[in-house]
């Protein structure tokens, strides 16, 4: 694993009090190839009878969401990988005991017998994915895909036991992928289910189910480049700074809580789009001259030959040597304005996110909630989707998948 | 205060260092340049014993490490300048930079821990 630190300056002018903000991003180690481990899915997906609906291409989401399925099989690899597919609407119904791959057609043609069926029932299902237990060295993902509302026995009912659920797969370590089509299903409970089970778990919205094959094939592709795993990053701010706000960029944007002077992240591999930490701090200097430390990052992992922790400074330095004194680091400064535009179109204020894409000069994003910002709900919940996983995708320089 | 910055929506007078407005969260208009990103990695050549104070390095001139040679030597680490590239060390809280003549070798006062990087054609090394 690489490091690499961007201070938004390094020389900061003699004060009593500054803020600094910094960059830290985790890379493969680009001499390395990829560990090798083994994948272990299990899909938990969506039959009701929604799902009998027209999607995109002439098909019915089931349809759409089959033949996608189906394609991204082709990334498994016989003999090493693990599947295991759960469907349901009212009722579960098992398609695939965990399985190591061997006979694709054979899944295929499993899948190819789904039909859709009633109302929504999630946490059946869902307790069986992750009741179904670790493979041995394999890196686990759930993936959860769903058009309707969590409803039988009833919508309070199946969240509860769904946020349940998610706490238990955090503590066994084993991510969700939760995506969502249509504007049926209850965006803030799916979500909240991501935020719950951490570890590099995230909610996605789709908007064309066909869409669903390069998700998969996303995710496939970069379990497959993992090289290092259960990477924990600890940041702790060295009084008298003090940490005011933190965010992770893999996969998605997220905010970060500041436990008294740190902040803390564990996720289960590190893929070939790195991980990215934004951090920002309030430094009392009391006028202070020469280096001064602001945190003290470690980062633990486990890789092939072992485990590994490694511990580094961030340090800044005053000085009242104006030529000595930085401008701020472009790439820090973007992303501060990125990360702030994300937010403020999660809460809905697109002016604003427009103008602070823009001036970062993400036109791309800016474009996006232009349009989509005035559009239906599909299309505001097709923006929240691509602000938090594409407005910082170039971070960590590696944008992942295929 | 010197050095901060004030919000051309607002007027409030931001901390230095800072990028949006405190006060309202527009971008500031703050000096942009390009950073260089600093390499963090813990290497053997740091992990020398013995603690002899506080130190900085700063290597004009040259992007690599492998612009100056760095030696260690019964548990501590030794830099001699050489190349065409300009050497300067600096005691750290200090702002008096010391050159170093060519062919000359300093002895760096380390513990562990020390990082590269920093502003655009410079390698800083700290050790502390």
């Amino acid at each position: 694993m690489q490091f690499e630190l961007r201070l938004g300056q390094q020389y900061l002018p003699i004060t009593e009090e500054a803020e600094v903000t910094f960059l830290l991003r985790l890379l493969r180690d680009s001499q390395k190839q990829a560990a090798e481990f083994p994948i272990d899915i299990r899909q938990v997906l969506d039959r009701s009878g929604s799902m009998s609906e027209p999607a995109d291409g002439g098909l019915t989401k089931i349809e759409a969401l089959k033949a996608a399925v189906k394609q991204s099989l082709e990334l498994l690899r016989q003999g090493k990988d693990r599947l295991c597919i759960v469907v349901f609407d009212d009722e579960m119904q098992v398609i695939l005991d965990p399985t190591v791959v061997s006979d694709i057609n054979a899944i295929k043609r499993l899948i190819g017998g789904i039909d859709t069926g009633n109302t929504t029932h999630l946490s059946s299902p869902l307790r069986y994915a992750i009741d179904v237990g670790p493979m041995k060295d394999a890196l686990p993902k759930i993936i959860i895909f769903t058009d309707g509302l969590v409803n039988t026995p009833s919508e309070d009912l199946e969240e509860k036991a769904c946020y349940d659920l998610a706490r238990q797969a955090n503590k066994m370590g084993t991510p969700l992928a939760i995506f969502g089509t249509g504007t049926a299903y209850n965006e803030r409970f799916l979500k909240r289910m991501a935020e719950l089970a951490g570890r590099g778990s995230y909610f996605e919205h789709v908007k064309q189910v066909g869409a669903m094959r390069l998700r998969l094939e996303d995710d496939l592709e970069n379990l497959k480049s993992v090289q290092d795993r259960d990477v924990r990053v600890i940041i702790q701010a060295e009084p008298p700074a003090e940490i005011l706000e933190a965010f992770k960029y893999v996969p998605q944007q997220q905010n970060l809580p500041v436990s008294g002077k740190a902040v803390q992240d564990e996720f289960p591999g590190l893929d070939i789009r790195g991980q990215a930490y934004l951090i920002k701090t309030k430094v009392r200097t009391g006028n202070a001259v020469g280096d001064f430390k602001v945190a003290v990052i470690t980062v633990n992992w486990q890789s092939p030959a072992g485990n590994v922790s490694k511990t580094f400074d961030v340090a800044v330095n005053f000085t009242s040597d104006e030529n000595l004194l930085s401008p701020i680091d472009k790439t820090v400064r973007n992303t501060v304005l990125n990360t702030a535009a994300v937010e403020a179109t999660l809460a809905g204020q697109f002016p604003r996110a427009q103008t602070l894409f823009e001036t970062s000069g993400n036109q791309d994003m800016a474009e996006k909630v232009k349009t989509l910002g005035n559009g239906d709900e599909d299309k505001k919940r097709t923006l929240r989707t691509a602000t938090v996983t594409d407005a910082n995708k170039g971070i960590t320089g590696k944008k992942g998948g295929k | 205060m010197a050095g901060e910055v004030e919000c051309k929506a607002c007027m409030t007078k931001n901390k230095p260092g800072a990028i949006l407005c405190e006060n309202c969260g527009d971008p500031l208009e703050v000096q942009v340049g390009t950073g260089v990103a600093m390499a963090v990695s813990p290497t053997p050549v740091a992990a020398a014993s013995g603690i002899q104070g506080r130190a900085c390095v700063l290597v004009q001139g040259g992007s690599k490490v492998a612009d100056k040679e760095f030696e260690r030597r019964m548990g501590r680490l030794y830099l001699k300048a050489t190349g065409s590239a300009k050497t300067l060390i600096r005691p750290a809280g200090k702002t008096d930079w010391q050159e170093v003549k060519k062919d000359e070798e300093v002895e760096l006062a380390i513990t562990a821990r020390f990082r590269f990087g920093g502003s655009e054609g410079y390698v800083i090394f700290e050790v502390v």
